[in-house]
């Protein structure tokens, strides 16, 4: 039997590498110098837990499968849609990370944009306009509204230090 | 139980309760609609919302949520064929096809009546059995409860489906682990990796929105729903919907199946891990066997019946699994195990003391059950022709703002842009475990109970001098670790009996 043509195992090989991982990372616990520590420390339940997802992820690496599965990883994988899906991701990252330069407003239009764009949506007035009501929608609703804070970002606090300042401020 | 439902109705007849339910119908109603996301999306897009209110507004608003989310679920099963959460998969057997003969109005109807009877039924039944459940189980002790954590983890694990308890194991173990992420309880900093954002743990709220609203928009993207052309479908049923009525005879058709699958779809959401799936399944498949010759040939075809008994169920099923909930503090389904979350972080603690310490929230939940029943009759049916024009929505407009909601949630709350970040990186993994086919929600309720098991070990283990004697010692304790056992091992045992049955069939 091909290893990799049944999903199951490679679930359950990750299961055990994470495991590993973990169980490997349980040893830096430290262990406390209180009473009931002797019979239940903070690396008890780690080390438990470890050696059951061990026991469990060698189970079904080892088992005999009793059925094949309808399709196999290559086929499942081979007939999805990556490209729109991991421009996703991507957008979704770079929101993350460029958030507290950029600021609510300007990163939330850019992630908002390109996710429309990458979508598949062609028309840019309504790529810009809608993510332009959302971002203005959101920022009215939390911040006026709620009196949330809302992070402006580095750019907008360099570019204008004084609005900046009194917006977040109020 | 009178005073305690005076209680109740004083909580949840304010007119900010009743604003909530109404919220919640709506709410849930349009984003159970939308296919790939179902009632725990709909409750985790949410859970940043009920963040400012008090335990008992965010608590109506939630269960409004469910209930609604269940309703929009079956509304697309009805009118598009795809039902927006897998307790709707039944309907669409019999709703669709009876839309597509331009009766769209009456299955809308028939899924509205069953779903109300269902819930009415249902609620009834919470009413008399939660506090006698948690009267009893209010001589708990801590051995108690760590048994029934255990028992909590595993029964969603062995109810999974066939050759998945194995997978489902897997899943509540990585919850579990993920929950050790830290600060344990006596102080002690693991898995940290000198992070300061880490030392409160991984938020629940980021958890359960990466690994359901944000994975399930990420998983419509990669099966390429996003480009199927469901809006002109969705456009044909939104506007040829027709009459609401039904007739007499009709109702004497489709009364007694939804009593029969309403009781049935209770005791079967009771069960921790069986859920509305199972119980619409059971309801189908009974009306089935029982209907008529006649009868059981329009099954598929657009039967009454087989549209009445799974939305009957699936709605007795949603109440039912309040029981563990709010009687053992133990989630009955994925859905429930959300609830709980939001509960903990209210600093409520679900369970037999939340009939004692919280009788507001307690009875405000289940009174607003019924109104959220009632919200969805009265004010959710007239509006399906109008609400269910959201199914015309482009998605690929809708799935960049559902991911913008849901990575808001979650900065709105804590305002760390790694939680984001950290968000992004749980989402993908959570969509690598569904390509694998490993279910994701035991992970969800292994995250939340792994604190309170760990919690109630460390406790019963100091009460116990260190000694596990309690796992026997205590009946109670015993008796819920049986139960553990003989539900981890049914499973096996029938799968060995089925197939010794099989290979003595091809002997003979």
């Amino acid at each position: 039997m091909n290893f990799l043509s049944r999903k199951d195992k490679i679930g359950a090989a990750l299961l055990l590498a994470f495991s590993l991982i973990y169980l490997r990372f349980a040893f830096d616990i430290p262990t406390s110098e209180l009473p009931e520590s002797e019979f239940f420390s903070a690396r008890t339940l780690p080390f438990a837990l470890s050696a059951c997802s061990i026991a469990v992820s060698m189970t079904i690496l080892l088992r005999r499968s009793p059925e094949r599965e309808g399709e196999g990883p290559a086929t499942a994988l081979r007939n999805l849609h990556w490209a729109p899906a991991g421009g996703l991701v991507l957008a979704m990252l770079a929101y993350s990370m460029l958030f507290g330069a950029l600021g609510f407003h300007l990163a939330t239009f850019l992630f908002l944009a390109a996710g429309f764009l990458i979508m598949g949506e062609r028309r840019l007035l309504l790529v810009a306009g809608l993510s332009l009501a959302l971002v203005f929608a959101t920022w009215l609703i939390t911040s006026v509204l709620f009196g949330m804070y809302i992070d402006s970002g580095d750019l907008i606090r360099f570019l204008f230090p004084v609005e900046a300042g009194v917006a977040e401020n109020a | 139980m009178l005073e305690g439902l005076q209680i109740g109705l004083s909580t949840a007849l304010t007119p900010v309760n009743l604003g909530m339910v109404l919220l919640g119908c709506f709410a849930g109603t349009f984003i159970g609609m939308l296919p790939g996301l179902g009632p725990v999306s709909a409750i985790a897009l949410m859970i940043p919302v009920t963040y400012g209110l008090d335990p008992s507004s965010g608590m109506i608003l939630m269960a409004g949520v469910y209930y609604g989310a269940v309703f929009g679920g079956s509304t697309s099963a009805i009118l598009i064929n795809a039902p927006g959460v897998s307790g709707a998969v039944a309907t669409a057997f019999d709703g669709h096809p009876l839309a597509m003969k331009g009766k769209a109005g009456k299955a809308l109807a028939i899924a509205a009546y069953g779903s109300f009877a269902g819930g009415t039924i249902g609620a009834v039944f919470l009413l008399l059995f939660v506090p006698v459940l948690a009267r009893a189980s209010l001589s708990f002790h801590s051995s108690d409860y760590f048994a029934l954590m255990l028992f909590g983890c595993t029964a969603i694990a062995a109810f999974s489906g066939k050759g998945q308890v194995m997978k489902a194991m897997c899943m509540t173990l990585l919850g579990l682990m993920l929950a050790t992420v830290g600060g344990d309880p006596s102080g002690v900093q693991r898995f940290t990796f000198g992070i300061t954002d880490f030392y409160d743990g991984i938020s629940f709220l980021l958890l359960s929105m990466a690994t359901f609203a944000l994975a399930e928009a990420l998983m419509v993207v990669l099966k390429g729903a996003h480009r199927r052309r469901d809006n002109d479908v969705a456009a044909g049923g939104a506007e040829r919907i027709g009459s609401l009525a039904l007739s007499k005879s009709e109702v004497g058709e489709v009364a007694p199946v939804i009593g029969r699958s309403s009781v049935l779809g209770f005791f079967v959401g009771i069960l921790p891990g069986a859920g509305a799936t199972i119980a619409s399944f059971l309801a189908y498949g009974m009306e089935r066997s029982i209907a008529p010759a006649r009868a059981k040939k329009e099954f598929g075809q657009g039967s009454k019946r087989g549209l009445a008994a799974p939305e009957a169920a699936n709605n007795a099923a949603s109440t039912g699994s309040f029981v563990p909930l709010l009687t053992l503090g133990v989630p009955g389904s994925a859905t429930t195990a959300i609830m709980l979350g939001a509960l903990l972080s209210y600093g409520v603690q679900p369970g037999p003391r939340l009939y004692v310490d919280h009788p507001d929230v307690f009875w405000a939940v289940i009174v607003s059950m019924y109104f959220g029943n009632v919200i969805l009759l009265v004010l959710n049916l007239p509006l399906i022709p109008f609400i269910s024009r959201l199914l015309l929505l482009p998605r690929r407009l809708l799935t960049p703002m559902i991911l913008f909601f849901s990575l808001m949630g979650v900065y709105l709350v804590s305002f760390n842009t790694l939680d984001l970040t950290l968000m992004v990186v749980i989402g993908v993994v959570a969509v690598v475990v569904r390509l694998l086919d490993f279910p994701v929600a035991p992970m969800l309720l292994g995250f939340i109970l792994g604190g309170m098991m760990e919690e109630n070990l460390r406790r019963a283990l100091l009460i116990w001098d260190g000694s596990w004697e309690f796992l026997w010692q205590r009946p109670i304790t015993a008796a819920i670790m049986a139960i553990t056992l003989l539900t981890l091992l049914l499973p096996v045992i029938l799968d060995r009996l089925a197939r010794w049955r099989a290979a003595k069939t091809n002997e003979s």
